[in-house]
């Protein structure tokens, strides 16, 4: 008896060693991956909001830049211009909440939500000797 | 004996779960650890690529502008950069043609020095940390078919130098750019510069040849010493109206004649462009000037003739005054053609969407009967 319970305790502290010793394999295998994963995501949606703001500066709509159009409404003020812009921004941002503004002018806001991915860039204005330039920012954030 | 050997057992499974655990902790907190610095090294790299990427894109924007802008100023100017040269001007316009001297703008290197001033103002505006310069040379050149621009601007490379990452590219941005410019420029050039006789002579001498008025006349008079028909006299025996209504009507005419010429221009370029010529009144001026030649016959008896009554058939001697009439017309009009095809953020006092438009002054006609300045 008394030597079956030593074997028996032998066994219990196998097995613990083992689930320790698979626990701290597993465990920073998965803490890492998770870690990983967020990381990828973030990067992936830093990236991409960025992508977004170069996009902006890279498409042309009418034979004239995204850009242009984008510093010729904001100076002239013609909000309804850029309406041709959301679905090309709703597929490029690929979440239903993003904000852009330029000089704390919203020329789009789409969803309320908490802001976490940023990207900014200067905007050049059209010619003005008061004011040559502006800073656009793309905010994206995840909806809930 | 038994219980010492589980006792150090349990403490050896416990050591062991304590190493395991600070073990994975530590390693979780350096590879945790390590991806952040990863990421953010990364972010950062693709941000700073990115930058230079947006510098790139917003000096190529700049240079849009800077030709828009430059377009609009030099257009606005007659095809000159602020301060007119080698060309004599009116209300701060330059003249292209006086009567038969014609001046031409170097519009193309004024186009190339104003976009360039613009396109500095511009650069230097831009606040980043990459290091760029301001461009030293800037040409624009037409295309083969006049309706694309190709305007370089010459600069140092663009460098940013960071201590993960180096980026240099060519800091030359060149820019093909949609623009009627050129033909805007030629139609001025070729139906007001090169083009002889000018539409404005063209139209004066149209308009002397189509009022019926008639170039020589003739009025004979009976023997009187103490007085001679005037020149006016003849002018209006032989055209039924005084020498003051014909050149009334010549410069009615002319503004009329003018109207046609626009219109003609208009239906000629109207697809591209809008074409207005325009003037006050006193800039159309005409003349009728009087060559005459009387008759002298004999004084003496015709002095006696009329001092006898029924004189004219006394003598039998009549007077007759010859004249040839000449008219002259001159016609000062701003030319202005619009380009009517497409609108640019411009500034004017305020930024707004304008038309581009080329102002500039003709003078001409048959006599110089206004002063080019």
């Amino acid at each position: 008896m008394v030597k079956g319970q030593a074997g028996f305790e032998l066994l219990i502290m196998g097995v613990m060693v083992v689930v320790a010793m698979f626990i701290a394999g597993l465990l920073p295998t998965a803490s890492v991956k998770t870690n990983l994963d967020k990381e990828a995501i973030f990067e992936y949606k830093y990236n991409k909001v960025q992508h977004t703001l170069l996009t902006l500066f890279s498409i042309t709509h009418d034979e004239k830049k995204v850009s242009e159009l984008i510093a010729e409404n904001f100076t002239i003020n013609k909000p309804s211009d850029l309406e041709f812009l959301k679905p090309i921004l709703d597929k490029e941002i690929e979440t239903k909440c993003y904000h852009i503004v330029v000089d704390s002018k919203a020329l789009f806001f789409v969803g309320g939500c908490d802001v976490k991915y940023r990207a900014n860039a200067t905007l050049i204005l059209p010619y003005n000797p008061n004011k040559l330039v502006e800073e656009i920012t793309v905010d994206t954030g995840d909806i809930s | 004996m038994k219980g010492v050997s589980t006792a150090l057992m349990v403490l050896l499974v416990v050591i062991l779960s304590v190493i395991t655990a600070i073990g994975t902790y530590f390693f979780i907190l350096a590879s945790n650890l390590e991806n952040v610095r990863r990421s953010t090294i990364e972010r950062g790299i693709v941000a700073e690529i990115n930058e230079v990427e947006f510098l790139k894109q917003n000096l190529h924007q700049a240079l849009d502008y800077s030709f828009y802008q430059s377009k609009y100023d030099v257009a606005g100017l007659g095809g000159y950069n602020k301060i007119i040269t080698n060309a004599p001007k009116h209300n701060n316009l330059p003249y292209w043609r006086t009567y038969g001297d014609t001046f031409m703008p170097q519009y193309i290197g004024n186009l190339e020095d104003r976009t360039l001033e613009i396109y500095n103002i511009y650069t230097n505006s831009i606040k980043t940390d990459i290091i760029k310069s301001e461009a030293s040379e800037l040409t624009v050149e037409k295309s083969a078919s006049s309706t694309y621009a190709s305007v370089t601007a010459f600069s140092d490379p663009i460098k940013l130098e960071k201590p993960n990452l180096t980026i240099e590219e060519s800091g030359t941005i060149k820019e093909i750019i949609q623009t009627n410019i050129f033909d805007q420029f030629n139609v001025g050039k070729v139906n007001f510069v090169d083009t002889n006789p000018d539409p404005i002579l063209q139209t004066v001498l149209d308009t002397i040849t189509d009022s019926g008025l008639e170039g020589i006349g003739t009025l004979t008079y009976h023997c009187n010493p103490d007085r001679y028909p005037t020149d006016e006299e003849v002018f209006e025996d032989t055209n039924g109206m005084p020498i003051g209504d014909a050149e009334y009507l010549i410069k009615d005419l002319i503004k009329n004649n003018i109207a046609d010429l626009e219109n003609n221009l208009k239906l000629k370029y109207g697809l591209n462009f809008d074409i207005h010529l325009s003037f006050i009144d006193d800039d159309i001026q005409s003349e009728v000037e009087t060559l005459c030649k009387h008759s002298s016959g004999d004084s003496d008896c015709c002095y006696k003739c009329y001092d006898d009554a029924g004189a004219e058939y006394c003598c039998g001697t009549w007077y007759e005054s010859f004249c040839k009439f000449h008219y002259f017309g001159a016609a000062r009009v701003l030319v202005s053609i619009t380009d009517k095809t497409k609108t640019y953020a411009v500034y004017d006092g305020t930024t707004d969407l304008r038309n581009i438009k080329l102002n500039f002054y003709v003078v001409s006609g048959n006599k110089e009967l206004i002063n080019s300045n």
